[in-house]
């Protein structure tokens, strides 16, 4: 007897997973052919709302308020539509084509949902909403994506920093240089990738970051520092290398003045080769005078070929070859 | 004056349609291919005047269509179109051939320039509106 009820016991848990299986087959593949539906239906929907679009997009100044009132013309569901292509398009142009774009935008009241979607209680809203505000940017946009720069969510936190760099408002600059020293909250990369879009404005008060104590955002600031190129670079650079102690910042310092490129560097990097440096240092430095101009570095090169290490010979002799084929 | 050609090599389907809409306004006749493979044949096969190009495209990249082209003698000047920023990526861009280099986000109308720019330098006029 108990060998016949484990035996339909068993058939009957099989038939069941059989079934759940089938179920979850035949639920996966009708996910994606509604998806597939919906999507082949939306792109038909979608299709002679697109020319509308790109016509704003193309438009000149006097063509531009017919091609808005186009769209504006449309009913609700396709201006929805309308607006779902422009914020598509706009990631991809810049100039009059951009600015066509968000005069679309702005006329369509997406400032004010943006702005609501940024407050939302699910994170994934709330970055859809700020990214939106730093595209379209104008007005109030830096006051509203301030607050998002120390959102709970990290992701929301990068896309606040990324929309802050989109949008042209110099007011944006301290917020990102005040992140740019809370290198834990958001990758330096990205803040420092944002704030190269305010170059100009970014310059005066990233330098001063040389002097933080913290050494990461020395390092972050000494990086970003050699691309943020203005009058003083070179000097505040070799400056805080003069006093500078940490061999990472260091590093730094000595690669954003390859990128600089003064020939007043080059007798602060031949000091960096000292033997009474670290091996680190000196290869950084022999590596970072290889790269100037053969003409300002013969001095040093002449003594560093000589050097008891092998990478910092070799950094030296790699510019010599083609300093040889020019002569 | 007989029309001027350009391909425009891009598989985002946006840009596309902007490149050529902008070039169309300017007079060009545009010819549009959405990947690598398709834009080498339609290369080889057409008479252009200029060659937008992407490089990230599914299959064959930019760079390899580029290298082929010219590995083919062909010298139809080129005008990269592409996301990649780096020196490097610039510069390989102009050791495969390129004549002049643009990135996106791109600005239509100053691609626009560059075309007739890299037009005159190869010995043709800008197309007529």
């Amino acid at each position: 007897m108990d060998q016949i009820l484990t035996t339909e016991f068993v058939w009957a848990a099989v038939i069941v997973m059989v079934i759940i299986v089938a179920l979850v087959i035949l639920l996966t593949i009708g996910i994606r052919v509604a998806r597939a539906v919906n999507e082949a239906r939306e792109r038909r929907l979608a299709a002679p709302i697109t020319p509308l679009v790109y016509a704003v997009a193309m438009a000149d100044e006097a063509g531009l308020p017919s091609a808005i009132a186009a769209v504006e013309a449309l009913n609700r569901s396709d201006r929805h539509r309308a607006e779902a292509i422009a914020l598509r398009v706009i990631r991809s142009v810049q100039g009059e084509s951009r600015v066509a774009l968000t005069q679309l935008l702005r006329a369509e009241g997406i400032s004010a949902r943006a702005r609501k979607m940024s407050q939302a209680r699910s994170w994934v809203t709330r970055a859809r909403g700020t990214e939106i505000l730093g595209l379209i940017g104008g007005g109030r946009t830096v006051d509203q994506i301030s607050p998002l720069t120390s959102d709970a969510v990290a992701e929301v936190r990068l896309v606040a920093v990324r929309a802050l760099g989109h949008c042209e408002d110099e007011s944006a600059v301290p917020i990102l240089v005040t992140m740019l020293r809370k290198p834990d909250s958001v990758s330096a990369t990205i803040t420092s990738t944002a704030l190269l879009s305010h170059a100009h404005q970014a310059h005066d008060q990233v330098l001063p970051l040389l002097y933080d104590d913290d050494p990461r955002v020395r390092r972050n600031a000494a990086l970003l520092s050699g691309y943020l190129i203005a009058a003083g670079t070179v000097a505040a650079l070799e400056k805080a290398l003069a006093i500078e102690r940490d061999d990472s910042v260091r590093i730094a310092l000595t690669r954003s003045l390859t990128l600089v490129q003064s020939r007043t560097s080059v007798a602060v990097l031949a000091a960096l080769c000292d033997v009474g440096e670290s091996l680190a240092m000196r290869r950084s430095a022999a590596t970072a005078i290889a790269t100037f101009p053969p003409q300002w570095t013969v001095e040093q090169r002449a003594i560093l070929i000589k050097d008891h290490d092998r990478e910092v010979r070799r950094a030296v002799e790699i510019v010599a070859a083609p300093e040889r084929s020019i002569l | 004056m007989a029309e001027k050609r350009v391909l425009v090599v891009e598989d985002d389907v946006d840009i596309c349609a902007l490149v050529a809409i902008k070039l169309e306004a300017e007079g060009f006749t545009v010819v549009q291919a959405f990947d690598g493979n398709t834009g080498l044949v339609q290369a080889k096969n057409g008479r252009f005047d200029v060659i937008v190009l992407d490089i990230m495209m599914p299959g064959m990249s930019g760079l390899d269509v580029l290298t082929a082209l010219r590995g083919a003698g062909n010298t139809t000047p080129v005008v990269i179109l592409t996301a990649k920023v780096q020196e490097h990526d610039i510069e390989a861009g102009f050791a495969a051939g390129a004549d002049d280099y643009v990135t996106k986000p791109f600005s239509p109308r100053e691609l626009l320039a560059r075309v007739n720019s890299v037009l005159a330098r190869s010995g043709g006029a800008p197309a007529l509106r």
